[in-house]
């Protein structure tokens, strides 16, 4: 069977006319935002305050949502349905996805305004932040399948919300333990240091690495996610 | 379902998935009586209602061969007519249903043929009139007025008698005693229905 724009579309838009609905949703989205408009109080904000909240953003709505919609799909046996209909996995997550995608984007967009953050080069950002996106939705996926329940999603949530959301606050903690090289490879702060690099006027070449780095992380937690869906089948 | 959206927005997801055109909701929607309730929110939905839709998203593709397992269980008497109007309907389109059930009365009142499933097996096949008359003890019952009753078998022997009765009591119902199919499920199997 021939994948579906319809399909998807229809997906989508279910998805966003539920979550519109739905105050968990709401409150995910405006946590990251709340935190801008606070920081945007401040004079001399750096730039890791600022990705504090852009990577806040990835967790909170990137991540978060896509596995809320896919654990609570499962809670309430709605996956069967769609997994009975025409529309076949692919159809079935990339729906969810792209909506949380624009969500977290929106987000994201929201919080740099409030926060007057302007990148020196547009282009190595942009990237930056739709790799780190892709992989914070790839993961949500992943925690979507495992998790049963939307209640489920949001507690093992949290661990991860402190590693890849505040990861940037334990930078001085591990490096004086001397395990800083732990915290350097994280894909959030892969994304600080991009951040740092274009805000001292690197080239898009240079902060490669980086990039690199990102999108191995990317590349894995898609390989896990496939596994995780291989073993666990969606419902 | 998705509770948080309207009956009308759970059926479109499913048209829009099928590939089916919209004027098809309004079209189910009027098999199960749900038409005048299509933009209500289905949380708000009591728990037949709420069957029904189900019942709507299931019929929406038209499906040739539909399996139901217990439709009408939990469900107040209002609620289960409705259903079974819904599924009436359906077969008159041409709709092969296989349905499952515990309860016999559903059973007999809208299966064409029933089969009694006993320890992975079938052990009997066949309309449900045929049946109570396969199980039937060919007697009738005769209730007079004083409360009386009078069980007769219906054979040649027995005519004169049911006679007599007829002219000289003051009978207010004659039955015939075909088992329900209850009875003869118990019969069948040895078990009590669940």
């Amino acid at each position: 069977m021939k994948t579906s724009i319809i399909r998807m579309q229809a997906i989508f838009v279910k998805d966003f006319k539920d979550l519109m609905k739905n105050m968990f949703i709401s409150t995910s989205m405006l946590m990251p935002i709340i935190l801008a408009f606070l920081y945007s109080r401040i004079s001399d904000i750096t730039i890791d305050l600022m990705y504090l909240v852009i990577n806040l953003a990835f967790m909170a709505v990137a991540f978060l949502i896509q596995c809320s919609i896919i654990a609570e799909e499962k809670e309430k046996n709605t996956l069967r349905g769609l997994m009975l209909s025409p529309a076949s996995i692919f159809e079935i997550l990339a729906g969810k996805s792209v909506l949380t995608f624009l969500m977290a984007a929106i987000t994201i967009l929201v919080s740099c305004i409030l926060m007057d953050y302007v990148p020196g080069n547009s282009l190595i950002i942009i990237v930056a932040i739709v790799i780190s996106m892709l992989f914070y939705i790839t993961l949500g996926t992943m925690f979507g399948l495992i998790t049963k329940s939307a209640m489920e999603a949001s507690v093992i949530s949290l661990p991860l919300m402190f590693i890849f959301g505040f990861g940037s606050l334990f930078e001085e903690f591990a490096a004086s333990k001397n395990v800083s090289f732990l915290i350097d490879y994280l894909p959030n702060m892969q994304l600080v240091n991009i951040a740092r690099m274009d805000e001292a006027g690197t080239t898009l070449i240079k902060t490669m690495p980086h990039m690199l780095t990102i999108t191995a992380w990317l590349v894995a937690a898609v390989i896990a996610t496939i596994f995780v869906y291989k073993r666990k089948e969606l419902d | 379902m998705y509770t948080r959206l309207s009956i009308y927005e759970n059926l479109k997801l499913y048209c829009d998935l099928y590939g089916i055109a919209h004027n098809r909701i309004d079209e189910v929607l009027d098999i199960v009586q749900l038409g005048q309730e299509k933009q209500k929110i289905t949380s708000k939905l009591s728990r037949g209602m709420k069957q029904r839709v189900l019942l709507a998203r299931t019929i929406l593709h038209e499906p040739t061969l539909l399996f139901l397992d217990e439709p009408t269980s939990a469900l107040d008497p209002v609620n289960t007519a409705h259903v079974h109007a819904g599924l009436r309907a359906l077969t008159a389109q041409g709709t092969t249903i296989l349905l499952t059930t515990h309860d016999m009365e559903e059973a007999e009142t809208i299966c064409d043929r029933v089969a009694f499933l006993h320890e992975g097996k079938i052990q009997l096949l066949d309309t449900p009139k045929k049946l109570r008359h396969q199980f039937t003890d060919r007697s009738v019952t005769l209730t007079c007025l004083d409360g009386r009753t009078l069980t007769f078998d219906y054979n040649a022997n027995q005519a004169d008698l049911i006679h007599k009765a007829m002219k000289q009591e003051d009978v207010i119902t004659i039955h015939s005693n075909e088992p329900t199919l209850g009875d003869i499920f118990v019969q069948v199997t040895g078990r009590t229905l669940v």
